[in-house]
């Protein structure tokens, strides 16, 4: 028996209906006004414009940048609609990356913000972090990685990463695997 | 079971289930053989005093070689353009030969209230073999469209629906084009029986509404048009769905939109594709520089929530053709430049100066069901961890189709008194007010989806998306708020009256998702 099987092998009436009691909850109005009940734990304020947006955590590996932190925020594109779509209809994001905690690195390497599909299929370089810690772009993938590469400056856009890994994060539409799944992602902090 | 993917499982429990809405089909027990059949829309042209009829009734359509009972709008499908200079009024005599109350709104036009075809809020119900005169003004120039206000989610998707082509008082409103095209997208959902039924007391569908798997351009399943190399086409762009986001494009040929649902933009802007929800518009010019076909497509990337999965979908709407004949006159160098539409910039510099300030009023979106399965209710839980911003196919057919109005709750609340629909109150505004709304799309509700709010009798702009200014402004009526958003509208408050905010998904309307403001004051427009 699948997962799905087991959290619904419920009696059905005549109308396909039943009541949630069955199972005990204490209403069918889940997270509701009247509920009583808690929204799930990732879940975020209402108004908090950072629905989409996620951490980037540094690798185990790079312990010179264990204290460096980074934020990816996700909006919608510039654009004269409502809502940014490509013409094969990818939400068309601008990617703002934020990254604190750096410490002096010199100027003989920079650290640049990548963007990739979770199978690493199509890498694309969103830009180098300014001197702020900040870099954006406009991210077309549906599922994506983000990482900070430390690399050589250079006047070129870069095809792929060459330096180490530091910091690495997913989008949240990255967290959806299957529907059985999504709750083991549910304690993510939002 | 409805139609579905057969990449959607079915969700163990539900085998049996079915909605708790009664099943409806026009015309029942009558044989579409004896109903006429619908004939093409006319362009009917109109001048300032005239009075038109207007009808509803059953008409027989042929549908992927089924005969099918429909509505339809003085016999045709969809019903007639009426076509109008901008300024005028016109009567429109409207007699109701449906079995089932209806009403005529006048969608995006600023009309005086009384006319404006809300049942129980500007007009009773037009009851069956009863009319209606309606006195419509059309003060902006556009693209338009009309349709009941009763039963939407079956009316509107059943044929009622025409648009109204308001020609701009100058001549130089719009850039030179070779010729108008007006479509009017939708999806109807039909099986191997023919038309799927809707729900007669509540309306099935309610979670994400009724999406098609049949796509209709002009009420037709194969649209084609026939242009000549370098023309330039004029699309006036309306989605009439009940609850599909197209994303349109024509193949590689260049595209520029001119104008949203109720005026220009500040400035045209180059774009790829066209991004439109249920109840809106744009005009775009499009020229097509190469010769053979070019397919009108929706394309978009779909979910399958139970493998967690985007994927690719491409429905093709229509073909032109683009013949090797040139095109005369030659529109390409007017074509090439992308106006700047300096009175439009004027008329909305002011509207930027309160893009700073604290909104006036705040709404979240929000759901909440009682009695919907288990089984159901279960999977929702669960799905939590991502909502997409838009949901641009229907990725649960299933869930969705047992879902009814009856146990789904959709809301607009107003986050300052926790009221909720038509149970807001002290919404009262004077013409010449320009109302800061702040619409937040609750990212943790149970189901969140994407809200096409529709703002009746009054202009609207989208001054802000998450907090980042609009950098090309245009009149509007319906907005798209996506999941997990807050948008901040500008609303001018210019025709006086009872008026209704909505979400335009018909099935989230019948849903409960509308509330009521009053404009008081000396109209600003008629």
């Amino acid at each position: 028996m699948g997962v799905a099987a087991a959290l619904v092998a419920l009696p059905i009436g005549p109308s396909g209906a039943v009541a949630l009691e069955s199972v005990g909850a204490s209403s069918l109005d889940l997270f509701g006004a009247d509920s009583g009940m808690t929204p799930p734990l990732g879940a975020c304020r209402l108004g908090d414009p950072t629905y989409y947006a996620f951490d980037l955590m540094p690798t185990q590996t790079q312990t010179r940048f264990r204290r460096t932190r980074g934020r990816a925020t996700v909006r919608w594109s510039d654009t004269p609609f409502d809502v940014a779509l490509s013409p094969d209809g990818h939400f068309e994001y601008e990617l703002r990356v934020e990254v604190t905690g750096l410490s002096a690195s010199g100027s003989d390497r920079v650290l640049v913000v990548w963007v990739a599909t979770p199978d690493l299929a199509s890498i694309r370089e969103l830009g180098a972090l300014d001197v702020s810690g900040r870099s954006s772009g406009v991210v077309r993938f549906n599922k994506f990685l983000v990482f900070v590469t430390v690399e050589p400056p250079t006047e070129a856009s870069r095809e792929r990463w060459s330096g180490p890994i530091v910091l690495k994060g997913m989008s949240r539409s990255a967290r959806m695997q299957s529907m059985a799944a999504h709750g083991f992602f549910e304690q993510e902090p939002c | 079971m409805p139609p579905m993917d057969s990449r959607m499982p079915m969700i163990p429990g539900l085998e049996r289930a079915r909605p708790s809405a009664s099943p409806f089909l026009p015309g029942r027990g009558l044989d579409p053989a004896g109903l006429p059949e619908a004939t093409y829309r006319e362009v009917m042209a109109l001048a300032d005093g005239d009075t038109v009829a207007l009808r509803t009734g059953l008409v027989r359509r042929s549908l992927q070689g089924r005969s099918v009972t429909m509505y339809g709008f003085n016999g045709q499908y969809p019903g007639p353009i009426f076509r109008v200079p901008q300024d005028a009024t016109i009567f429109v005599d409207f007699r109701n030969e449906i079995e089932l109350p209806s009403t005529v709104h006048w969608h995006g036009v600023r009309v005086e209230n009384r006319f404006d075809g809300v049942p129980g809020v500007t007009q009773e119900p037009v009851e069956p073999g009863a009319r209606f005169l309606y006195e419509v003004h059309f003060e902006d120039a556009g693209i338009y469209w009309y349709h009941p206000h009763v039963s939407e989610h079956l009316q509107q998707d059943l044929g009622l629906y025409g648009s109204l082509l308001i020609d701009p008082a100058s001549d130089d409103y719009y850039g030179p084009a070779n010729r108008e095209e007006v479509l009017v997208l939708d999806d109807l959902l039909i099986d191997d029986q023919g038309l799927y039924p809707w729900g007669t007391d509540e309306a099935t569908h309610a979670l994400m509404g009724r999406f098609g798997n049949l796509m209709l351009v002009n009420g037709e399943a194969s649209w084609e048009r026939t242009v000549a190399k370098g023309e330039v086409v004029r699309f006036y762009l309306t989605n009439v769905s009940n609850t599909r986001t197209f994303n349109l494009s024509f193949g590689g040929a260049r595209m520029k939109v001119v104008a949203a649902d109720i005026g220009r933009f500040e400035r045209e802007a180059w774009v790829a594709s066209v991004p439109i929800a249920p109840a809106q518009r744009y005009v775009v010019d499009v020229r097509f520089d190469r010769e053979g076909e070019v397919a009108l497509v929706n394309r978009i990337q779909a979910i399958n929530h139970f493998l967690g999965e985007f994927y690719p979908h491409v429905d093709t709407l229509g073909i032109v053709e683009v013949s090797t004949d040139p095109i005369d006159p030659d529109y390409h160098a007017a074509f090439e430049t992308l106006r700047e539409n300096h009175e439009v910039q004027a008329e909305l510099e002011v509207a930027r100066r309160h893009l700073a300030r604290p909104p006036d009023r705040e709404l979240s979106l929000d759901v909440r069901q009682r009695g919907l399965p288990a089984a159901m209710v279960q999977m929702m839980v669960v799905d939590t961890v991502y909502a997409p911003p838009l949901e641009l196919n229907d990725a649960m057919p299933m869930m969705n189709w047992l879902a009814t109005s009856g146990e789904v709750t959709w809301i607009v609340r107003d986050r300052s008194t926790g009221r909720e629909n038509m149970e807001v109150d002290g919404w009262k505004f004077e013409v010449g007010d320009l109302v800061k709304i702040r619409i937040t799309n609750d990212p943790t509700s149970l189901h969140p989806m994407n809200h096409p709010i529709h703002i009746h009798g009054q202009r609207t702009l989208v001054l802000s998306r998450d907090g980042l200014p609009n950098s090309n402004l245009a009149w509007k009526d319906t907005v798209i708020v996506p999941v997990g958003s807050s948008y901040d509208l500008l609303v001018e408050m210019s025709n006086p009256g009872l008026w209704m905010l909505h979400c335009h998904i018909a099935e989230h309307l019948e849903a409960g998702m509308m509330m009521v403001f009053e404009v008081t004051g000396e109209s600003a427009i008629h």
